[in-house]
């Protein structure tokens, strides 16, 4: 039977949507616990009232000034000590919302009785989320997850201790690894884009230092420690390299490299994603950006290793493309045609400063002298990390858009939402601002507003949701806070946190979330497990077998790449 | 028999004082010092660390007239709690650092000459020896007096100190018990040696005199710390049982000097400061709050007298 925990207390008053209990000489109520009580209500029978502890608190009762406390722990004033929980009611069963009796008895909710409370019973699917305080485990309904009935997630908490990205890989590794899926899992494709460090680069090398007791609490939520089985890492070409050798530290096995070639620059008009800042977007020069991109994508031609020629002029970097167009504008002949008309010497001359600007970060990003690797980047592994820790900003925003992009028409004209594509951003508040627009913007509001019936999940991670496009936020389904600062906490983004979870989210420690979902009305707090896979070099285990099946170590990059000669420099054939 | 509650609120008229017997006071002075060498005595160095306080408190919570025969019988519907505290002074208790409540009791009832004859529900008769409306009062603070005596019987009596509030009268069960009185209606000693009281300072006693005065008991009088030490400001007087041989009621003067002052209350807590003890307080405050909300009380009380008019 339930462990009884107290009563329900009737100085304070209750109602159908919270109560107070006093919590008996002999029990405890910590935050988090799942406690119940019923009442018989005339013609209906027994209401079983269900709710989460959101408050605790215990006083002196008897006291009636604050130096008391000094004469009852000096044994002269007799003073009663009472503890008391507030409860935040998540379920009424039957639905007939009446307050609970004061004085009826509360008990803390196990088994059954706690699923009932928090709606697990009603999840078809579990998505293991991690453990509550009390050590049990809190599922995530992936109804709201895959499309079903809702989709999206978002993630906000500061930098450093809320790891939000931890959050956002582990929810990964159990929808894919829980069996929530079912069958779909292997089918299911993740986009990760690392921003910071590198991080996310070695999610296929086991973790060595975990012990015993993470490997347990895997097990617990039912399923088996591990790396992610499947991940391809696409790095920048390294900068200055002519054979597109990948930028990457820390692994040698499953890393390619990403770039576009001119002709796809030119064909897919990827020109508006090299200004993709918020600042370009106040400007007029966009005007000239698109005519650019029209006429590029009427005049190029392409020729061997994605160059292009142009007029006859074989362009084959991305400096080369620069200066054409630097050329072509600044010619009073050709200027009409290529910035379109009416434009102003001034606003052409802002446009030319920046294209060069941009030559330095993006040149390496575009290439006329290696073979075209597609303009989709997800490749045959179930997940793909695409590193953007090296790159500039404005390289990581063309990145992003051009990837984000070409995904989602991928997706588009598949006209199937399965297999799910599963995309992981940071920095949300950096790509979709809440003021003004830019092409990557759009495409994330794309994704939000269209991308579950499409089958693309965004889960996107931010410092501050305050901060980011509202339309974006209000579409996720799941929302996820770590640790906030102060002034953010107060924000009414976070209206869904209770009023208690707004103070605790101030110290919540790393490894600690508050998870919403749609069905439970409170969120539930979640404290996940330590990652099962290395998260730096230092904690990397063996090679996975996946990355190392193709055998003498040699990048997958070779498969693709005949000219990569990777480190043996020695070996020439020819 | 018709039973009508006085539609007014019972405070009024509750005359909290019981009924003064003037009795003559015999004093015999010699027991401690001879009355020529009376003077403050000082508190010694160490004094008992644990001690139980026991106090009941009593409030009238209706009046009803019973009309039998064209005859008016007043009675009054009393509520009364007694309870003991344990203290130690150490701070340590079975139930941690604090002190505890050890036994408390409620009992109501209803006091007149006459049986109403009726369910009163809560309130069990009583009879009384007469109709004067301050008999009835007189029945239910000896009924108090009972209850406190039974409750101080009850607690474990390891204290090295218990006081009763208010006369020892009867309840000199208790070992090494003390009766604890705040105000002072009359002043028993003469002269010089009533001197002696306002000369004291705080913490200091005037030896131990034996008085006769109704029953007989040993008596001291102590002033407390915390108000100006003028007069009779802060004095207490205490009774010890006259059974007890006069070095034992000596020795337990002295352990009231040395203990009592730390439990005087502040002047700006409590309105009966210093002589209302901390525990006291305290404890008073708990009884008041079990013998419940007199409005409701008040309630069930008129209920029960409209039933029994039907």
């Amino acid at each position: 039977m339930s462990e009884s925990v107290g009563r329900v207390l009737g100085t304070e008053d209750a109602t159908p949507l919270s109560f107070w209990v006093g919590v008996g000489p002999e029990a405890y109520a910590q935050l988090d616990d799942v406690l119940t009580t019923e009442r018989q209500v005339p013609g209906v029978g027994a209401v079983r009232i269900s709710g989460v502890v959101t408050a605790v608190r215990s006083r002196h009762e008897g006291a009636q000034f604050d130096s008391d406390v000094f004469d009852i722990a000096g044994g002269l004033l007799p003073a009663q000590v009472q503890e008391a929980a507030e409860v935040t009611v998540t379920r009424v069963e039957p639905e007939v919302f009446v307050p609970p009796r004061p004085g009826a008895e509360v008990q803390r909710a196990s088994g059954e009785d706690r699923d009932r409370a928090l709606y697990f019973d009603g999840m078809a699917r579990q998505v293991p989320l991690g453990f509550s305080r009390d050590g049990q485990p809190v599922f995530l309904n992936p109804d709201f997850l895959d499309g079903t009935r809702g989709a999206h997630v978002s993630i906000s908490g500061i930098s450093g201790v809320a790891t939000k990205t931890s959050f956002a890989t582990w929810l990964l590794y159990s929808l894919l690894h829980s069996g929530a899926l079912g069958a779909e899992a292997s089918n299911t494709k993740a986009l990760i884009f690392n921003v910071k460090g590198e991080d996310l680069l070695l999610l296929d090398h086991d973790n060595t230092k975990i012990d015993e007791t993470v490997r347990d609490a895997y097990r617990r939520l039912g399923m088996e420690p591990g790396a992610f089985k499947s991940v391809e890492v696409l790095a920048p070409p390294r900068e200055g390299d002519a054979n597109g050798v990948p930028d990457v530290a820390c692994r040698s096995t499953g890393v390619d490299a990403f770039y576009w070639t001119l002709a796809e620059f030119c064909q897919l008009s990827l020109l508006p994603f090299v200004f993709a800042d918020g600042d370009d977007d106040r400007q007029q020069y966009t005007m000239v950006v698109h005519q650019v991109a029209a006429r590029l994508r009427k005049e190029a031609r392409p020729k061997d290793n994605g160059a292009i020629s142009v007029d006859g002029q074989l362009l084959t970097s991305y400096r080369d493309l620069v200066n054409l167009i630097c050329e072509r504008l600044a010619d009073d002949e050709t200027r009409t045609e290529w910035a379109g008309s009416a434009i102003g010497l001034g606003t052409v001359n802002a446009f030319i400063r920046r294209l060069i600007a941009s030559g330095r970060d993006i040149g390496r990003l575009i290439r006329g002298d290696l073979p075209p690797k597609g303009a989709v980047l997800t490749s045959e592994a179930q997940v793909t990390v695409v590193d953007l820790h090296n790159l500039p900003d404005r390289a990581q925003r063309f990145v992003v858009g051009v990837v984000l992009r070409s995904e989602f028409e991928r997706k588009e004209k598949a006209g199937t939402a399965r297999p799910l594509q599963f995309v992981v951003l940071d920095e949300l508040n950096k790509y979709a601002p809440r003021e003004g627009t830019s092409p990557i913007k759009d495409i994330l509001l794309d994704i939000a507003e269209r991308g579950r019936s499409l089958g693309v999940i965004l889960i996107g991670a931010q410092q501050t949701a305050s901060e980011v496009e509202r339309r974006i936020a209000s579409n996720s389904a799941i929302r996820v806070v770590g640790r906030l600062d102060a002034a953010e906490a107060t924000r009414p983004e976070y209206g869904f946190l209770t009023q208690a979870q707004r103070m605790r989210v101030l110290m919540a420690k790393p490894g600690t979330m508050f998870v919403a979902q749609p069905e439970l009305p409170v969120p539930l707090v979640v404290n996940f497990p330590f990652p099962a896979w290395a998260t730096r070099p230092a904690e990397a285990g063996s090679a996975p077998a996946a990355a190392t099946r193709s055998g003498r170590a040699v990048s997958p990059t070779a498969k693709v790449d005949p000219f990569d000669l990777g480190d043996d420099e020695d070996d020439i054939p020819f | 028999m018709q039973i009508t509650v006085d539609a007014w609120d019972p405070s009024f008229a509750d005359n909290p004082e019981s009924p003064s017997r003037s009795d003559r006071a015999v004093v015999r002075a010699d027991i401690e010092l001879e009355p020529a060498d009376w003077r403050p005595v000082d508190a010694p160095a160490a004094g008992p660390r644990r001690l139980l306080v026991v106090d009941g408190v009593r409030r009238i919570d209706a009046r009803v007239e019973l009309l039998e025969d064209g005859d008016r019988w007043p009675g009054v519907c009393v509520s009364w709690a007694a309870g003991a505290v344990a203290c130690d002074l150490d701070g340590r208790t079975a139930t941690g650092a604090e002190a505890a409540v050890v036994e408390v009791a409620v009992e109501r009832g209803l006091f007149a000459a006459v049986d109403p004859g009726a369910d009163f529900g809560r309130y069990p008769y009583r009879e009384t020896a007469s109709a004067d409306p301050g008999e009835l009062i007189a029945s239910a603070q000896s009924a108090m007096a009972e209850l406190e005596a039974k409750v101080a019987a009850q607690c474990a009596t390891d204290a090295e100190l218990s006081v009763l509030d208010g006369p020892l009268r009867g309840r000199t069960r208790l070992p090494n018990s003390v009766g604890y009185i705040k105000s002072h209606h009359r002043s028993y000693l003469q002269g010089e040696l009533n001197a002696v009281v306002e000369k004291l300072a705080p913490g200091q006693r005037t030896p131990v005199f034996h008085l006769m005065s109704g029953w007989p008991r040993y008596t001291w009088y102590l002033r407390l710390p915390g108000t100006s030490s003028r007069g009779w400001a802060g004095v207490a007087r205490l009774e010890a049982a006259d059974d007890l041989t006069e070095n034992a009621a000596i020795a337990l003067a002295d352990a009231t000097a040395a203990a009592l002052p730390t439990l005087g209350s502040a002047a700006h807590k409590d309105a009966r400061a210093p002589q209302n003890l901390t525990p006291i307080a305290g404890l008073e405050r708990r009884l008041k709050r079990m013998l419940g909300d007199p409005r409701l009380l008040l309630r069930s009380v008129r209920a029960a007298s409209l039933e029994s008019g039907r």
